[in-house]
C-alpha cells in the first residue's frame, strides 16, 4: 500500500508540474481571457507544492497550517470566482459563498483547531458551497446546446475534476483524524484513492489547457 | 465532535456521490438527445439548402431558354423573314431567269428554317411543363419520335391519378427526351417501352429500349442522365439504369407523391 502512494504521490507531482507546463505553454492563447488566471492558479498550486517539498521539509509540524489556512482557502476562493463569477455569472452566489467560507475561515483561525471538529467543518462548509456550483455547472452544462461540444468545454474537464477530487475526498478530510485513530487500514486505502484523484484531477486540467478552447 | 456534526459530511458526501451518479445519467442522456435533435436539423437544412438549390437551377434554365425562344423570334426570326421576303422580290422581279430555280430553292430553304425556328422559339418560351400533365408530355415526346420513323414507341399509363408538381415532371420530362434522344443516336432500337405507374404514394417510371445496350462497368450513361440521377436523388427519388450488351437498355425511376 505504502509503496503504491509513494508512486502515486511521485506521480502527482510529476503530472502537477506538467499541468503547470501546459498551461503556461497555452497562456499566450488565454492570455485575453480570464483562463489566463487559471493558468496562474496551477502555476501558483506547483510553486506551493515546491515550497512543501524543499522548505517545508524542514518544518513538519507547520504543514497542516500551511495547508489548512493558506493553501486550501485560496483554492476555494478561486474556484468560486471561477465558478460563480465567471461560469455561473452570478455575482451574487459569488459573494454569498465567499462571506460564508471567510466566516468559518475566521472562526477556524482565530480558535486555531482548537475546537477540533471547527475545522473540518471549515473544510465542510467548503465543499458544500463548491458543490453547489459543480451542480449548478452540471445543469447549465446539460440544458445549453453547448454539451455538444462539450469535448473543447474547458469547465466540462474542470467540472469533472474538482467534483472527482473535492466531493471524493470529503470524507476523508473531514474525518481525517478519527480514521487514522480508529480505522487505520481504512485511512490508508482513503489516501490512496485521495493520491488517485488528485492525479486524475490534474490530468483533467491538462487536458483542459489542450482540448478546450476558452469560451468567453 | 458530536454525534450530530459528524453525520453532517457523510450525510453531504452520499448526498453529492447520488447527485453526482444522476447528473451523469441526465449528462449522457441529454447529450444524445441533442446529438439527435442536431442531426436531425442539419439534414434538413441541407435537404432545405438542396431543394432552394434545384427550384434555382429551373428557374435559371427556364429564364434562360425563355431569352433564347424570344431572341429566336425577334431577332433571328426577323431577319430570315427579311431574307425570304428579299429572295421572294428577286424571283418576282425574274431579272436573272436561269437561277429562278435556285432562288425558288433558297426561298424555300429559308421558309422552311423559319418555320422550324418559330416552332423551337414557341417550345422554348412556352411553359408547357407547367400547363400539361405529365401524361399528356410523355404523348407529345412519343408523337416527336414516331415522326422521326426510326422506332415504335409504346406508352402504357397504368391508372396514374396524380398529377405531378413542377420539379417532378421537369426531372421526369428531361429523362424521357435524354433517354429517347440517346436511343435513336445510339442503339439502333426498333421499340422503345414507356410506362407510367402509380402504387401507393409512389409514381414509377420506366423506359426501355430494345436496342444495341452497352456495358456499364466500361462506359458511363452520359453526362445528361448523370445530371438527371443527381436530380432525381434530391427529389427523395430512386433512380436505377440498367444496360446489356444486345438487350438493351432500362431506366427505372421511382418519385414519391405528396
Amino acid at each position: 500500500m505504502k509503496e503504491l502512494q509513494t508512486i502515486l504521490y511521485n506521480l502527482f507531482l510529476y503530472v502537477e508540474f506538467i499541468c503547470a507546463i501546459v498551461g503556461i505553454i497555452h497562456y499566450k492563447r488565454l492570455k485575453d481571457t480570464y483562463w489566463k488566471w487559471f493558468v496562474i492558479y496551477v502555476v501558483f498550486i506547483a510553486s506551493v507544492e515546491l515550497i512543501n517539498i524543499f522548505v517545508l521539509a524542514h518544518f513538519p509540524n507547520y504543514r497542516k497550517y500551511y495547508y489548512g489556512f493558506f493553501v486550501i482557502p485560496i483554492e476555494f476562493l478561486f474556484l468560486y470566482w471561477l465558478y460563480a463569477k465567471k461560469s455561473l455569472q452570478s455575482t451574487k452566489l459569488y459573494w454569498i459563498s465567499n462571506l460564508i467560507y471567510i466566516a468559518f475561515y475566521l472562526l477556524n483561525l482565530f480558535t486555531l483547531n482548537q475546537v477540533r471538529y471547527i475545522s473540518s467543518m471549515t473544510y465542510t462548509v467548503g465543499v458544500f458551497l463548491l458543490s453547489i456550483m459543480i451542480y449548478l455547472e452540471f445543469i447549465k452544462q446539460i440544458k445549453s446546446d453547448e454539451i455538444l461540444n462539450f469535448k473543447t468545454n474547458k469547465m466540462f474537464y474542470i467540472n469533472i475534476a474538482v467534483m472527482l477530487f473535492y466531493i471524493g475526498t470529503l470524507p476523508f478530510f473531514a474525518y481525517d483524524k478519527y480514521l487514522y485513530e480508529n480505522m487505520y487500514e481504512f485511512w490508508q486505502n482513503y489516501k490512496t484513492f485521495f493520491l488517485f484523484s488528485v492525479n486524475i484531477m490534474y490530468i483533467l486540467f491538462t487536458i483542459s489547457f489542450i482540448w478546450g478552447k476558452p469560451r468567453v | 465532535m458530536g454525534e450530530a456534526e459528524s453525520l453532517i459530511p457523510i450525510f453531504l458526501f452520499n448526498l453529492f456521490f447520488l447527485l453526482f451518479i444522476v447528473g451523469i445519467i441526465v449528462f449522457i442522456q441529454q447529450y444524445k438527445l441533442k446529438k439527435k435533435e442536431h442531426l436531425a436539423m442539419l439534414t434538413y437544412q441541407k435537404e432545405e439548402h438542396h431543394k432552394e438549390l434545384l427550384e434555382n437551377h429551373i428557374e435559371i434554365q427556364n429564364q434562360t431558354m425563355q431569352y433564347i425562344g424570344r431572341e429566336i423570334h425577334d431577332n433571328v426570326g426577323q431577319k430570315l423573314t427579311l431574307a425570304s421576303l428579299y429572295t421572294q422580290q428577286l424571283g418576282f422581279e425574274n431579272k436573272a431567269p436561269q437561277i429562278n430555280e435556285n432562288i425558288e430553292n433558297i426561298s424555300l430553304i429559308i421558309n422552311e428554317s423559319l418555320q422550324e425556328l418559330r416552332e423551337l422559339s414557341k417550345s422554348l418560351t412556352d411553359n408547357s411543363i407547367a400547363s400539361n400533365t405529365i401524361d399528356s408530355l410523355i404523348l407529345n415526346e412519343c408523337d416527336k419520335v414516331e415522326k422521326t420513323k426510326k422506332c415504335l414507341i409504346h406508352y402504357t399509363n397504368d391508372e396514374v391519378k396524380q398529377d405531378l408538381n413542377y420539379e417532378q415532371k421537369s426531372i421526369l420530362i428531361r429523362i424521357c427526351q435524354e433517354f429517347i434522344q440517346n436511343s435513336l443516336k445510339h442503339s439502333r432500337c426498333k421499340n422503345i417501352q414507356i410506362r407510367l405507374k402509380q402504387s401507393n404514394s409512389q409514381l414509377q417510371f420506366t423506359i426501355y429500349d430494345d436496342g444495341t445496350g452497352f456495358d456499364t462497368s466500361t462506359k458511363s450513361s452520359g453526362i445528361g442522365l448523370q445530371n438527371m440521377k443527381k436530380r432525381t436523388l434530391l427529389l427523395n427519388g430512386s433512380f436505377d439504369f440498367q444496360s446489356n450488351i444486345n438487350v438493351g437498355t432500362k431506366l427505372n425511376i421511382t418519385l414519391p407523391l405528396s
